[in-house]
């Protein structure tokens, strides 16, 4: 039996069956709380990553800088949430209060490192899945379309980057090569790409057979056209599903890394590795929002782009078809 | 004069199971102002060989022989020149106006672009061109219907929008592949008079291609019955219809409601088409016809003019006055008169 709610579903979905696909997506997207509250926690995170600078006047401790009032002089532990904050917030430099405590045994204010920390790991998944996602588009979208021997080239292709073991060959690379931060967002994006690519060939594939694109071909378009104006449109929805997806994975690859320590050099703040700076000596036993501080933020960070990614798979292909 | 001629044409598709000899030997000419109806059942290659004539077959098939468009031959031309014809001398209308316009594309955008790819005009002028080609077949307000994505509109309404798109450039030659097909009654004898007062104002030559020779009899000017991917008989409309020539053609038209006479149930040409992977190996339809003999299992008769007949050509052995006898015979002439 239908609930009144499934009927009010099915009355909605009659009534905006006349709006375009587009227009459709949005009217669903608005109803999906999980994905917009996603959204609304990477709208805050791209706030408190832009903030950085003004956390680095307002406590007076700047990014990166070891603050000697940061370390408890008895325990030697970083300090907690809240430290010297007793008098207010007035007092500015050494002296003034660690809202959020100290990050690690150097004294470095952990507000200002996870400020940091998000405007590096925003700019890693964002610039990383760029990359990914241009070469994605590149090789999914020839393969798809050209066909034939091209294709079977560029599948091995993807076959092979799935197969390779991600950590292993990153560690061994970055042990070569030396890290940096284009180390780290070339090695995400050279180990990303082949999974959007592969939906985007298969997606590109089904499509040049349908009956329109002969029709652009009947009146006189190049296949050049018709890959830009006519199939790379319909591959929007799959872009931006598959780019939120990416920029989570790349955030966590990125954490990984620097937790391993094999990820970014130490002058760029890392959620990841301010993690790893609380394993030594046990310090997390003693000092647990060492870790809790970062690392819920990297899983909730993760999270917010994986959902949002989920919101919009089902936003625009609700019956669950062709995406995945 | 002389727009479309075929000349000896063979298509074949390369399959798992082998090649597909989808059009076999097809020669077949259209004059400009003229309308050719091409009928024969599903199956026998009629999209085949629109698709080879435009250039669109798939990269699996292969074609052999002659197709001329006014004096250019169109086989073997590289793909840019194919390109500049098509949609300008030439455009075709599919069955489905359901898949053949983009659905996320506005009506206006693929219109725009569609005259742009062939005009020199501003977006302006190419705009003014498709909002006058909406409004020539017939499409109410079409200023507002440039703003629409197809499925914003009706069957009929879109298959208005790919007609009037195919001629936008005011082809020469236009192919329209079962247009009416895809769309219910009363759409379909919408559609069919668009088409014949388009007839009229476009100075194109038309292949209409159907499977109903309703639609043939009130359209075209000749038609060419094809089957098993060969043309087994071709006349003027009122020609064939008066003596038609073909065993085939004879089926064809008593299986046509209201022809067959007294009988009550509609008449069906006994057994299946031959398999185009393994075609029987003389006339392709020997093994259904009544008359054949021995000659015509082994070799098939070439299409020749029918001797007592103006302007026909049919694919057969039968002499002349059994064919005149049988053919008012069977195909239910007689009943209709
Ligand atoms: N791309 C293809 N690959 C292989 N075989 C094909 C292909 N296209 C058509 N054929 C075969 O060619 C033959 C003719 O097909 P075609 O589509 O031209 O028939 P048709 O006369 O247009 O039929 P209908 O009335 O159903 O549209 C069929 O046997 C079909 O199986
Ligand atoms: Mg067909």
């Amino acid at each position: 039996m239908a609930t009144v709610e499934q009927l009010e579903d099915m009355k909605t979905e009659g009534m905006v069956l006349a709006r375009t696909p587009r227009q459709l997506a949005f009217a669903r997207l608005r109803r999906d709380y999980v994905a917009l509250i996603s959204l609304a926690f990477i709208v805050l995170l791209v706030l408190f990553a832009l903030a950085g600078p003004l956390f680095e006047s307002w406590t007076g401790h700047p990014v990166n800088r070891s603050n000697s009032t940061g370390v408890d002089d008895y325990t030697l532990l970083p300090v907690g949430p809240l430290h010297g904050c007793a008098d207010g917030l007035a007092s500015v430099g050494e002296r003034a209060c660690f809202v959020l405590g100290a990050s690690n045994n150097l004294g470095y204010d952990m507000l200002v490192q996870l400020s940091f920390g998000a405007r590096t790991s925003l700019i890693i998944g964002i610039v990383a899945t760029f990359l990914t996602m241009v070469v994605a588009l590149l090789l999914g979208v020839i393969a798809g379309y050209v066909g034939g021997w091209t294709d079977t080239v560029i599948a091995r292709l993807m076959d092979v980057v799935a197969a390779f073991p991600f950590l292993l060959f990153a560690i061994a690379a970055s042990v070569a090569f030396g890290a940096s931060l284009w180390f780290v967002i070339l090695i995400i994006a050279i180990f990303s790409w082949f999974y959007p690519g592969r939906i985007f060939r298969g997606e590109v594939m089904s499509l040049r057979n349908r009956e329109f694109v002969t029709a652009a071909r009947m009146l006189g378009a190049s296949n050049t056209r018709i890959v830009l104006r006519h199939l790379m449109p319909q591959l929007i929805g799959p872009l931006t599903v598959y780019a939120s997806l990416s920029v989570a994975g790349a955030i966590a690859a990125e954490a990984a890394l620097s937790y391993l320590g094999f990820g970014l050099p130490l002058e760029i703040p890392s959620w990841g590795r301010m993690i790893s700076d609380a394993v030594p000596g046990g310090l997390y036993i003693n000092a647990p929002f060492l870790m809790v501080f970062p690392g819920t933020l990297l899983v909730l960070t993760v999270l917010a782009f994986n959902l949002l990614g989920d919101g919009l798979r089902d936003a625009l292909d609700p019956r669950g078809g062709t995406l995945l | 004069m002389r727009l479309l001629t075929v000349d000896d044409l063979r298509t074949t598709f390369r399959t798992d199971d082998g090649p597909v000899g989808a059009v076999d030997g097809v020669s077949l000419s259209v004059d400009a102002g003229q309308v050719l109806g091409i009928v024969g059942e599903s199956g026998c290659g009629k999209s085949a060989l629109s698709l080879s004539i435009m250039g669109l077959l798939p990269k699996s098939a292969t074609i052999t022989g002659s197709i001329r468009l006014g004096e250019q031959e169109l086989v073997g031309l590289a793909g840019s020149e194919l390109r500049q014809l098509r949609g300008d001398d030439m455009a075709m209308i599919f069955q489905d106006p359901m898949t053949s316009l983009n659905p996320v594309m506005r009506i206006g955008e693929q219109l725009i672009e569609a005259i742009r790819l062939h005009q020199r005009v501003s977006k302006a002028e190419a705009r003014r061109l498709a909002v006058d080609g909406l409004a020539a077949v017939g499409i109410p307000s079409p200023e507002d219907r440039m703003r629409a994505y197809p499925l914003e509109l009706s069957g009929g309404m879109r298959q208005r929008v790919m007609i009037a798109m195919a001629l936008l450039n005011r082809p020469r030659l236009l192919i329209a592949d079962e247009p009416t097909t895809a769309l219910d009654v009363t759409t379909q004898a919408q559609i069919l008079e668009l088409m014949r007062e388009l007839r009229r104002e476009v100075d194109a030559a038309i292949v209409l291609i159907t499977h109903d020779l309703g639609v043939v009899a009130e359209l075209c000017d000749e038609v060419a019955v094809m089957y098993a991917g060969r043309i087994v008989e071709r006349a003027p409309v009122a020609e064939l219809f008066a003596h038609p020539q073909h065993p085939y053609t004879w089926g064809l038209l008593a299986s046509l409601p209201g022809r067959s006479g007294a009988e009550e149930r509609l008449y069906q040409i006994p057994g299946t088409p031959p398999s185009l992977l393994h075609p029987p190996a003389g006339c392709r339809f020997a093994p259904r016809c009544a008359f054949a003999m021995d000659a015509c299992r082994t070799d098939p008769a070439p299409l020749l003019t029918a001797t007592a007949r103006a302007g026909s050509a049919v694919a057969c052995r039968l002499d002349q006055t059994t064919r005149d006898r049988e053919g008012v015979r069977l195909s239910g002439t007689e009943a209709e008169r």
